[in-house]
């Protein structure tokens, strides 16, 4: 598999700290981008697993409400949080919105270097997960109406017999559609089928 | 010789022989036509002796005197020369008789009386005569003569006559003269069109025309506004007196015009003729305008005197005249009255004031003129009409036979002299008894002129003492230079007003404390110059002051003690960035180095990372101990913008942790200030921590804190301003006072105390209506000196 380099993101608005966390995380071998605000970061789109190291006081918004800014624009990217004083309503906050883990400064190191991983390892599995739907979905958009009606009862458990009496048709032909759909969308079993489709989320019919 | 035809004479012949015949036929015959000759010559042929006696004469002129020739020779010459000329005849008679011949004129009259005139030329025969006789011829010239005469008259009458002409037209070339170097314009028309006939050199140059034009024009021409109606009125007075005299107007060639009076006369001479005589009356017109103008100025200036005036009969029996200011001010007219003496009741109802007035006016009457001089003036009060008194002033003056008096009315003049004494007694008193000192100073010397009694107490001296000192001589030493600036100004002669507290040294040595206020009494560039010193002792409240600063100070630090309480958590923030910094940066140095390859020149970095963010852990922590430092104010120079960064520091979490954007505006060049650090950065903490609170429940709008600095008049201007819910306008002010709040966990004397720090920095805190939030400012002054 040759996946992208993972990208480390920073947005602190104290350029020691900000240099200082460089330091530590570059030195485990990963890559480090530096911001001073979250406009500054907002439009950077990696294609590469990464992760957001915020600080909860910036100038201008707080990290939380950058946070759910984000979330409201549909960027998923894992977010570690820093402060320098938290409470514990921020914490909830935080943890709640889906925050990967929540950090007072100063912090250890390997507290830090350890989020970072499974951060990182979150939204490499998120991206997979993102990039199996996208190919489902050009492999769903190549069959042809009937078969995917036919796809769709199937699905939902419905006999051949019933699904011909439904559409008007014979036996033979509903095989012949449901041996084409299988075959376009690679579904190596009827099992590998249905849970394709639901991953596509597909509405299925019902079955009565 | 004389030959008379009656006689005959024996002649030589009559006697001769016969045989003379012949040759006596001829000779008679001769004879004879001489004879016939004689006869009938119609001159005169005689002849007379040297005694006038004709011896023989002619016929003829014997008949033309009125004589026969008998007759004529029985007289002599003499009796038929005109008597008159009796002596010429007998000078003739001589003449003849000396040289022989004379010849001439004679005068003869004939029996009838009529004079005849001969012309004569006669000779004498003395040769064949006894005695010498005389040949007369002579024949009558009387009508000769007399047309000669006649003639000779009549040249004589014609060179008279050509005499007289010529003086005449002399006379008439001077008259001429004289009437054109008139000063009189003089113009001869023709009665019945008014055309001109003649016109003198006056006319001409008065009215620009040459003599030709004015011959061919009328007298409508020249004078606008004469017209029929003119001429028939002037047509009237030369009916009615011969003449007339009227004033018209006279236009030049140029338009310009003139007043004249004309004088016109109707000359009767071969024909009739139109004389005028036009006399430019333009100066007699302004002369007469002038003296008008100048006795209607006079009437105008009796009528407008300020004054009344009175022009009365030196007995005063009459007035003949009062001025309109005289009836305004007493009401009375003296058309009222027929007689002065009426008035006198009226305007003296006291009968025995009237007797004064009246016995002590007729004395100064009588004294100015025995004295010849001035009536003296009198001040007397007259009852006017309406009942009301005034006090005038009467001064009088005989003028000829007329005494001009004027009335000047005193009455405000005196009632503002009592107001006067009146104010001026109160303001003694108010001097006298005021609880405030109060001394009047001479401003360049420094002396004092006049202390009142609480001055003097204040002091400790009499004033007959401070009358010989100068202000600096009660000052206390050390208070000698206070106010010296203003004291030089009004040395130099500016007037300068100002307020200064200082001490006063008693004589005992005590210490008054008094606040000074000073008000020049002069203006600029007037000589005499003074002050008023308003003196109170203050000395009791700056007790008090002392041991409420000290109270001050005290809370102060309380409350600033306080506010770091509320910012711990800010500090806190403050303090662990660095921190983080220091423990990553550390982190990060251990594991290079326990890596075995550390990276020398990053691991310099780091470190000399930790060590600026330690730097940085110590200058908060040492910030915040000042803040907690209890102690007296402490006057530095100092840059305000400097103060703001420090506070900026304390409460950056603070806002953050509240959502407030802190932004700041700083001027970039501002003046150096001095001031306490501590106290300053007490003051912003407070107006930024309030700002911040204030915003606390704002959800609809940024919550923004601007903070800014600016120039201002007084030296700096630092502003602080919210967008948080604002002041109440009713509590302005009362959000000053001590102990006032609206936290709940606050002890209300945050603004208190940061009002009293600025103004002990000379400064000024308020705040500002403004449309959103709250706005504090406060003001620095540059040159502020410390003294408080």
């Amino acid at each position: 598999m040759n996946e992208p380099a993972p990208i480390v993101f920073v947005v602190d608005d104290d350029p020691s700290v900000r240099r200082a966390i460089k330091r530590l995380i570059g030195s485990v071998g990963l890559q480090v981008e530096l911001f001073g605000s979250p406009q500054e970061f907002i439009n950077r789109r990696p294609d590469a697993p990464s992760c957001l190291v915020l600080d909860i006081r910036l100038p201008g918004t707080s990290g939380l409400d950058f946070q759910r800014e984000l979330a409201h624009s549909g960027i998923q990217i894992p977010i570690i949080f820093i402060t320098a004083h938290g409470d514990i309503p921020m914490t909830v906050r935080a943890m709640k919105a889906g925050a990967v883990e929540f950090l007072t400064k100063p912090f250890r190191d390997q507290d830090l270097l350890d989020a970072i991983q499974i951060a990182l390892e979150m939204d490499r599995t998120r991206r997979q997960r993102e990039a199996e739907i996208a190919m489902l979905q050009v492999r769903f958009e190549a069959l042809t109406p009937r078969e995917r009606e036919v796809a769709g009862m199937v699905v939902s458990g419905m006999l051949n017999k019933q699904i011909a009496a439904r559409i008007g048709t014979s036996e033979n032909t509903v095989k012949a559609h449901r041996s084409r759909a299988m075959e376009k969308m690679e579904a190596r079993s009827l099992a590998d089928l249905v849970r394709m489709v639901e991953r596509l989320r597909i509405p299925q019919a019902r079955a009565s | 010789m004389a030959l008379h035809p009656g006689e005959r004479k024996r002649h030589f012949l009559d006697e001769a022989p016969v045989v003379w015949d012949p040759i006596r036929r001829a000779l008679e015959e001769n004879e004879d036509w001489y004879r016939d000759l004689v006869e009938h010559s119609q001159d005169l042929l005689c002849v007379h002796d040297l005694q006038g006696r004709f011896l023989s004469v002619n016929p003829v002129p014997a008949r033309l005197l009125g004589y026969s020739v008998e007759e004529a020779l029985r007289m002599r010459l003499q009796d038929v020369v005109d008597p008159q000329f009796r002596d010429q005849c007998d000078a003739y008679l001589r003449e003849i008789g000396r040289t022989g011949k004379a010849r001439g004129l004679m005068a003869v009259v004939t029996r009838s009386g009529e004079q005849r005139i001969w012309e004569y030329q006669n000779t004498l025969r003395t040769a064949g005569v006894a005695a010498p006789i005389v040949r007369g011829m002579a024949h009558d010239v009387t009508v000769r003569v007399r047309a000669q005469m006649a003639l000779r008259a009549i040249r004589a009458e014609l060179l008279k006559t050509s005499r007289e002409q010529a003086r005449m037209l002399k006379e008439l070339t001077l008259f001429r003269t004289l009437l054109d170097k008139s000063n009189d314009a003089i113009q001869v028309v023709e009665p019945e069109t008014l055309r001109f006939l003649d016109v003198n050199d006056r006319t001409c140059v008065e009215l620009g025309y040459s003599r030709e034009e004015l011959l061919s024009m009328t007298v409508y021409d020249i004078a606008p506004g004469f017209d029929e109606s003119a001429r028939a009125g002037v047509l009237r007075q030369l009916q009615e007196s011969g003449s007339a005299i009227i004033e018209r107007t006279h236009r030049r060639k140029d338009g310009t015009t003139f007043p004249v009076e004309v004088t016109l006369r109707r000359v009767q001479l071969d024909r009739e003729y139109g004389v005028a005589v036009a006399r430019d009356i333009t100066a007699r017109r302004r002369a007469e305008e002038k003296l008008r103008q100048r006795e209607e100025n006079q009437k105008l200036i009796l009528d407008h005197l300020p004054v009344g005036v009175v022009l009365a009969s030196v007995g005063e029996e009459n007035a003949i005249y009062h001025n309109p200011k005289f009836l305004e001010l007493f009401g009375y007219s003296f058309e009222q009255f027929s007689n002065v003496s009426e008035w006198w009741p009226l305007a003296y109802p006291d009968p025995g004031y009237r007797e004064w007035v009246s016995t002590e006016w007729k004395r100064r009457m009588a004294e100015a003129a025995r004295t010849q001089g001035e009536i003296e003036p009198m001040e007397v009060i007259i009852t006017c009409r309406d009942g009301s008194k005034k006090y005038v002033r009467v001064p009088a003056k005989v003028i000829g036979d007329l005494n001009f008096i004027s009335f000047i009315d005193l009455t405000e003049q005196k009632q503002a002299e009592e107001a006067l004494r009146e104010s001026e007694l109160r303001f003694r008193a108010v001097f006298e008894r005021s609880p405030v000192g109060i001394a009047l100073v001479d401003s360049p010397s420094g002396q004092i002129l006049q202390a009142n009694p609480k001055f003097c107490e204040i002091v400790g001296r009499s004033e007959e003492e401070l009358r010989q000192l100068d202000v600096s001589s009660v000052t206390h030493p050390d208070d000698f230079g206070k106010g010296s600036a203003y004291l030089q100004q009004m040395a130099e002669g500016e007037p300068a007003h100002f307020e200064l507290d200082k001490r006063y040294l008693r004589p005992d040595g005590s210490v008054r404390w008094v606040r000074i206020l000073v008000v020049p009494m002069y203006a600029k560039g007037e000589t005499r110059r003074w002050h008023m010193a308003l003196v109170e002792d203050i000395t009791n409240r700056k007790q008090a002051e002392q041991s409420l600063q000290e109270t001050q100070v005290e809370l102060a630090h309380v409350t600033r003690v306080l506010a770091m309480g509320e910012l711990v958590t800010s500090i806190a923030h403050e303090v662990n960035q660095p921190l983080t910094g220091v423990v990553t940066n550390s982190n990060f140095a251990l594991r290079q180095l326990a890596s075995g390859t550390p990276n020398l020149a990053e691991l310099q970095e780091a470190i000399a990372e930790i060590v600026e963010d330690a730097r940085r852990v110590n200058s908060i922590i040492s910030r915040v101990r000042t803040l907690l430092k209890k102690g007296a104010p402490d006057r530095v120079a100092l840059a305000i913008n400097d103060v703001i960064q420090d506070v900026t520091v304390f409460v950056r979490n603070e806002a953050a942790r509240n959502g407030v954007q802190v932004h700041l505006d700083l001027a970039a060049v501002l003046p150096p200030l001095v001031g306490d650090r501590v106290q300053l950065q007490q003051v912003l903490i407070n107006l930024v921590m309030n700002g911040i609170d204030a915003m606390r429940t704002v959800t609809d709008r940024p919550r923004k804190l601007d903070i800014k600095s600016a120039k201002h008049a007084d030296g700096v201007l630092i502003q602080v301003q919210d967008s948080g819910l604002g002041l109440a306008p009713d509590r302005l002010e009362s959000i000053f006072e001590p102990f006032f709040t609206t936290k709940p966990q606050g002890i209300g004397m945050g603004l208190s105390i940061s009002r009293s720090i600025i103004e002990s920095h000379g400064g000024r805190l308020w705040t500002v209506p403004v449309a959103n939030g709250a706005l504090f400012q406060f003001t620095l002054p540059t040159n502020w000196d410390g003294v408080s």
